[in-house]
């Protein structure tokens, strides 16, 4: 099963920098097989053998998509096949011979060193290895059509990148190849569903990615016995460690850059042919509240804005359970002029604190949820109309308080400040477990609640993570990085928790 | 399923045996010490009270020491009389465990129903907080260190946060004259601070899941250093702002002292039902501990084949029912005291065994060598 | 396995019910109260009513006023013209069966989470019954320990029914007005009932800050009931003036003003920072105390004539002023504690405590009451005061 998906064994054998100094002799065999080692696991690199004038051997190699194929194979392929004059090969100066009377193409390089070849090569030059020549031709086949890409919707920042993931598998990669030209980044391919056999792809950096999660992603993915796979969200649920939680146990983003910075930490990244979100395991809980812009902002911009967005999760879960242990059981608790208004504005409401707040939160589901559903233009009027209307209605109906009204307000507007989805829909739900207990047994019943809540996490993994970390267990370096962000200059340690096999990304 | 993967690292073990040792004390304490020494020089108790459990906790260390990766159960081994030792052993923690975890139960509800809610019946509280126990125990031991290690610092924020909005309040004359009465009453206090550090017995067995090289006593005394702290800025936080009359006569000083906190008027206008969430947080997590332990060691020693949230279950039948047998606040704090001298007297018991049987061992390999040569 | 106890968490849930649950607008928030004695032909009323139900005279009559919150006035736009508040009384032999007969008659459940302030008829403090009148109001867990305890001169009831200009009602009113203690010299500071617990066990004096109801219209915090420590028997009334001396000796003076005058013409000084040492010596079997006083302040107003200011010789004729005048309020209130009350409301005891353990033994149970060792005590009063500065130097006259 292993071996049907993934055409290609892996190495293990780990690729570091200077390793790929390979000089090579002139002997095709031996100079391909070095270029193998150093990229021969993705499987977006392409490697074209052929006779040059049915002779001599040589071998291209481009990245399959950064390139211009049309170029390759009408200014490089086509004039070396029908070239004839074989004589001329002996000769020293045929290298000049071909740059000058052979290839068509409009700029080509030489290279004496593998290792200066590659960065060339991995944004989007062609290599020729011609067999007994000692140099490599580069040629420029850069390739640089935009295809429509536009702005991720569910994840919008004000500074950083705005391009997005689209449906196409190549495209998703070219953007994470453009942005990450490390000859350690790995691609492969492979097919899902016993039907539909659509692509997916998974990608790692060999090196930072510990093999362990390599392997694991590899296993599950291999598992997976299903009809089709529609959409990464699907393949996510056929893989996750535990299906009994409302936490999302991997990450998902349409975001090449989140991605990117995903892979770099040494994460296992899968994309799958037809979805513009990229799946990103393993993951711990701290994590789901990073954004992208985090890291583009100043660190005290970015911390201050960490920090409100665990403030936003705490209000999201919290509010409305605290709002209904507070009116229903624990008025001392409240500030007194607070207390009295409070008092006199719930004077003539007919339901109990709780009802009043089921009935609110329920409301503003309803409206989020039509306003996802209603084409564009109504959505956001609908939006308006049932938020204002149905909240001022309300009020004046008698049906609820105008404190009600603002803490159900707040907790909306909370829950969209948390930059993952998913996570905002977990945070959702659990309210509303919160409210009821809330409203059975006060604070008690809150804190119980919580208890529960914090035991299911500490037992919950994702591949194998501890979903806790680094809080639980502690891991000091990764703290930098979780309710505020530190100055980038002092965050040079990859998190342990994903143990990956470089530690330091700097210094 | 491998119970030795698991690993508690060195401060995991320290902040383990912390969470434990916080619980139904720090509540109880300075009126204790208060009626005890009757004088201001409990925190002096404390002091002592400190050294005697850090002498222990050095013992039980070097002790297993000699016993790598085994439980305090385990090391008696297999030989015919030593595993009857070790069986003896086994049912006295789990009596002790059990009882412990009435006893704290009943603390709990007590609290809950004086402070945050008055008329819901006390069994519902009791199961709620089981259930919570039962869940963890299910966890295994990983899931009950990483639970300490996520509560630990809203225990210690909400104590730091207690004391420093009271620090305005604090007439510091209060704890003066130093030793006035001469130090007998302090050596009375001892009595009860050796008791409020109980908890360190859980080292018996969580030090199975150390590495031997890990084994030194350093951070956990540290640990228990700090518990010690809080409970010395706590008491003597009590005599300053409540004074030493009334602490002799209020159930849970502390609460007492969280009623006095007022901060910046208007924001929260009293934060002693927060402080109780806190600490029920606290004591969740000394109850699971105890949960835990109890059992584990029925699972390995008698029943090995059953599940362990069947076992988990059965236990919280027995606890429930003790949980109820104390009629007043008066009886449940007699328990209490019996609980704490019963764990105490066990500890050194099993120190004195375990000290035995590695000289015993030890004199028995000598003679076997002497023997050979 | 997690599916079996997240079920039967949600049945337990929905099994249970919700013993505790009170709306807040079902809750009749208290806000104040005062605990007064019965007027002589209502004292009779009662007890006849009671002898007719229970067959025996009642030991103790207590009137307890509750002023409960009408939370909707407050709300409304109305707020200032309506009153906010109703006042009820009850009668009874404790204080719970009191707060209990109001359940009979108005559907709101009383709580007493958000109680500011407790006022004591001068009549009860003087049985000594402070503690036992207190008790409910800090042994209940609704209770806090920061309300504040006053004892009225005259009806305790009436200061309740005062509502003030611009304030809501006089129970947050009484809190606002104790507020300003630092500035008002004649004020004491505030007693919360979790303190007056403390004196209370303790059996050291202490005072409790006094509240007086003037003509209907309003009402004045100022002034002092002394408690004697033994029996917490009220004893006296401080004044005004009293309570100046009183806070200047405790160094709890901070922002008080002193008026002194310098050749018959006055001046004013505003204190800024002071401070107050207790030290204790024990000469020849007798105790002496030496109560230095040392303060700081502003020159505020200025009535004196032919005196510049600026000048530093004047301005140390002013300090010398000051100093008799600071020492002249504090010895008045001396003297009147040793010779007329007997009460150590200094909470001089302490320092013998500290220095001399134990002396402190030996006179502990005899130190106040008449003859007592407090008042046999030679108390000596220094005073070191400073003008930091003088505001602007105009010269009007």
């Amino acid at each position: 099963m292993l071996k049907k998906l993934f055409s290609k064994l892996h190495s293990d054998e780990v690729r570091k920098e200077k390793e790929y100094e390979i000089k090579f002799t002139g002997d095709i065999d031996e100079t391909v097989q070095s270029i193998n080692n150093i990229v021969g696991e993705s499987d977006d690199i392409i490697q074209r053998d052929f006779l040059i004038g049915k002779k001599i051997r040589a071998t291209l190699f481009f990245v399959d998509g950064l390139c211009d194929s049309a170029s390759i194979e009408q200014d490089v392929i086509r004039p070396l096949i029908y070239f004839t004059d074989v004589k001329r090969y002996d000769q020293k100066d045929f290298l000049t011979y071909l740059q000058e009377e052979v290839v068509t193409i409009s700029e080509l390089t030489t290279e004496t060193s593998l290792e200066k070849a590659m960065l060339p090569f991995l944004s989007g030059e062609t290599i020729l290895i011609i067999d007994g020549i000692k140099e490599l031709i580069l040629f420029e086949t850069r390739q640089f059509n935009e295809r429509s890409i536009s702005e991720p919707e569910s994840e919008i920042v004000v500074r950083g990148p705005r391009d997005g993931f689209v449906e196409t598998l190549h495209t998703n990669i070219l953007q994470i190849r453009r942005r990450i030209r490390d000859p350690n980044l790995t691609v492969q391919f492979g097919a899902l569903g016993r039907r539909a056999k659509s692509d997916f792809a998974l990608l790692y950096i060999k090196g930072v990615t510990n093999q362990r999660y390599i392997d694991e992603m590899r296993y599950r993915i291999s598992c997976v016995d299903t009809d089709q796979v529609v959409e990464t969200g699907t393949l996510e649920q056929l893989i996750e460690d535990n299906v009994l939680t409302v936490f999302p146990q991997m990450l998902r983003t349409e975001r090449p850059d989140k991605t990117v910075a995903a892979l770099m930490s040494g994460q296992v990244v899968v994309l799958h042919d037809g979805s513009p979100f990229s799946l990103m395991a393993p993951i711990t809980f701290h994590m789901l509240f990073r954004s992208p812009e985090d890291y583009y902002d100043r660190w005290q911009i970015s911390s201050f804005t960490r920090l409100l967005r665990y403030l936003a999760a705490f209000l999201a879960m919290f509010l409305p359970a605290i709002y209904i242990a507070m009116v229903s059981y624990h008025q001392g608790m409240l500030p007194t002029l607070m207390a009295i208004s409070i008092a006199g504005s719930r004077e003539g409401v007919p339901f109990p604190g709780f009802i009043e707040a089921i009935v609110m939160e329920i409301t503003i589901e309803l409206l989020r949820e039509a306003g996802v559903r209603l084409p564009r233009a109504v959505g956001q009027t609908i939006g308006i109309v049932g938020g204002l209307v149905i909240g001022d209605a309300a009020v004046r109906a008698g049906i609820v308080s105008p404190i009600m009204v603002i803490v159900v307000a707040l907790t909306a507007i909370a829950s969209f400040a948390i930059p993952a989805y998913n996570v905002t829909i977990a945070f959702r739900l659990l309210r509303f477990l919160m409210m009821l207990s809330a409203a059975t047994l006060g604070l008690y019943g809150i804190v119980i609640v919580y208890i529960f809540i914090n035991i299911h996490l500490v037992g919950l993994r994702s591949f194998g993570t501890y979903y806790t970390s680094p809080f639980a267990p502690y891991r000091y370096s990764e703290w930098l990085d979780m309710f505020i962000r530190a100055p980038l200059s002092l965050m040079n340690k990859r998190f342990p928790e994903l143990k990956p096999e470089d530690k330091n990304k700097s210094g | 399923m491998n119970p030795h993967s698991y690993q508690i690292s060195k401060l995991e073990m320290a902040i383990t045996v912390v969470s434990m040792v916080i619980g139904v004390g720090i509540l109880t304490l300075p009126r204790a010490l208060a009626a005890s020494v009757e004088t201001t020089d409990g925190w002096m108790s404390i002091v002592l009270g400190l050294v005697l459990n850090m002498v222990l906790v050095l013992l039980i260390f070097r002790l297993h020491r000699h016993f790598p990766g085994k439980s305090f159960i385990g090391l008696w081994g297999n030989q015919s009389v030593a595993k009857w030792i070790g069986k003896l052993f086994s049912i006295a923690f789990v009596c002790y465990f059990v009882t412990l975890l009435a006893y704290e139960a009943r603390i709990l509800t007590v609290v809950v129903r004086m402070y945050l809610l008055d008329r819901t019946p006390s069994e519902v509280t009791v199961l709620f907080i089981f259930l919570a126990t039962t869940y963890a125990v299910t966890k295994g031991v990983q899931g009950i260190v990483h639970l300490n290690l996520m509560f630990f610092p809203f225990v210690v924020f909400v104590i730091t946060l207690i004391v420093i909005f009271n620090l305005h309040d604090a007439s510091f004359g209060a704890i003066f004259p130093i030793a006035a009465e001469g130090i007998t009453p302090i050596i009375m206090g001892v009595q009860e601070t050796s008791l409020s550090f109980l908890g360190i017995e859980i080292l018996f067995f969580f030090l199975a899941y150390m590495k031997g090289k890990d084994l030194q006593a350093t951070l956990v005394n540290a640990g228990i250093a700090f518990v010690a702290f809080l409970y010395l800025l706590i008491v003597v936080m009590c005599y300053m702002v409540i004074g030493l009359e009334v602490t002799k006569i209020i159930a849970f000083p502390l609460v007492a002292l969280a009623k006095e906190v007022e901060i910046i008027e208007g924001l929260v206008e009293r934060i002693e039902p927060l402080m109780i969430t806190v600490w029920i947080m606290s004591i969740f997590n000394t109850m699971a501990i105890v949960h835990f332990l109890a059992t584990k060691i029925i699972k390995d020693e008698f029943v090995k084949k059953a599940r362990v949230s069947t076992i988990a279950i059965v236990i919280t039948f027995f606890s429930f029912i003790i949980t109820f047998i104390p009629v007043s606040l008066q009886e449940a704090f007699m328990l209490g005291d019996y609980v704490s001298y019963f764990g105490l007297g066990l500890t050194c018991f099993a120190l004195l065994c375990g000290y035995l049987y590695v000289f015993i061992k030890k004199k028995s390999k000598q003679q076997g060598n002497s023997e050979a040569m | 396995m997690k599916k079996k106890w997240l079920l039967s968490i949600v049945v337990l849930l929905t099994l249970t019910s919700c013993w505790d649950l009170t709306e807040i607008e079902e809750i009749g928030f208290v806000i104040a109260l005062a605990i007064d004695t019965l007027e002589e032909e209502d004292y009779e009323q009662y007890k006849k009513q009671f002898k007719k139900e229970q067959n025996f005279d009642p030991q103790q009559l207590y009137k307890t006023t509750f002023q409960v919150v009408i939370p909707g006035t407050v709300t409304e736009d109305l707020a200032f013209e309506q009153v906010p508040f109703f006042n009820i009384s009850a009668v009874g032999r404790t204080n719970f069966k009191t707060l209990r007969h109001i359940a009979t008659r108005r559907s709101r459940r009383l709580n007493f989470e958000h109680l500011k302030a407790i006022i004591i008829n001068e009549e009860i403090a003087r049985t000594g019954a402070i503690g036992k009148v207190i008790d409910l109001y800090i042994r209940d867990h609704e209770m806090r320990r920061t309300t504040l305890v006053f004892v009225s001169k005259g009806n305790g009831f009436e200061v309740l029914e005062d509502k003030l200009p611009l304030e809501m009602m006089p129970g947050l009113s009484i809190k606002m007005i104790q507020d300003n203690y630092p500035a008002s010299h004649g004020m004491p500071f505030p007693k919360p009932i979790g303190e007056l617990a403390t004196c209370v066990v303790e059996e050291h004096s202490y005072i409790v800050p006094r509240i007086t109801e003037k003509r209907g219209v309003d009402f004045v915090i100022a002034g002092a009931g002394v408690f004697l420590g033994e029996t917490n028997e009220m004893i006296g009334w401080l004044g005004e003036v009293d309570m100046e001396g009183y806070n200047l000796i405790r160094g709890e003076a901070e922002n008080a003003i002193v008026e002194a005058s310098l050749e018959d013409n006055l001046f004013v000084v505003e204190l800024d920072n002071m401070d107050s040492v207790f030290t204790y010596e024990q000469k020849d079997g007798e105790d002496h105390f030496h109560i230095e006083i040392k303060a700081e302040g502003f020159f505020t107003e200025n009535w004196l004539e032919g005196i510049d200011i600026g000048e530093q010789e004047e301005i140390e004729k002013v300090e010398a002023a000051l100093e008799e005048e600071i020492e002249r309020l504090a010895s008045k209130i001396v003297a009147k504690m040793q010779n007329e009350f007997h009460a150590d409301i200094f909470e001089l005891y302490k320092t013998v405590q500290r220095k001399n353990y134990a002396r402190w033994k030996e006179v502990e149970d005899e130190w106040d009451g008449e003859d007592g060792y407090f008042s046999n005590a030679n108390i000596e009063i220094s005073v070191k005061a400073k003008i930091r500065h003088y505001m602007t130097k105009e010269q009007l006259t």
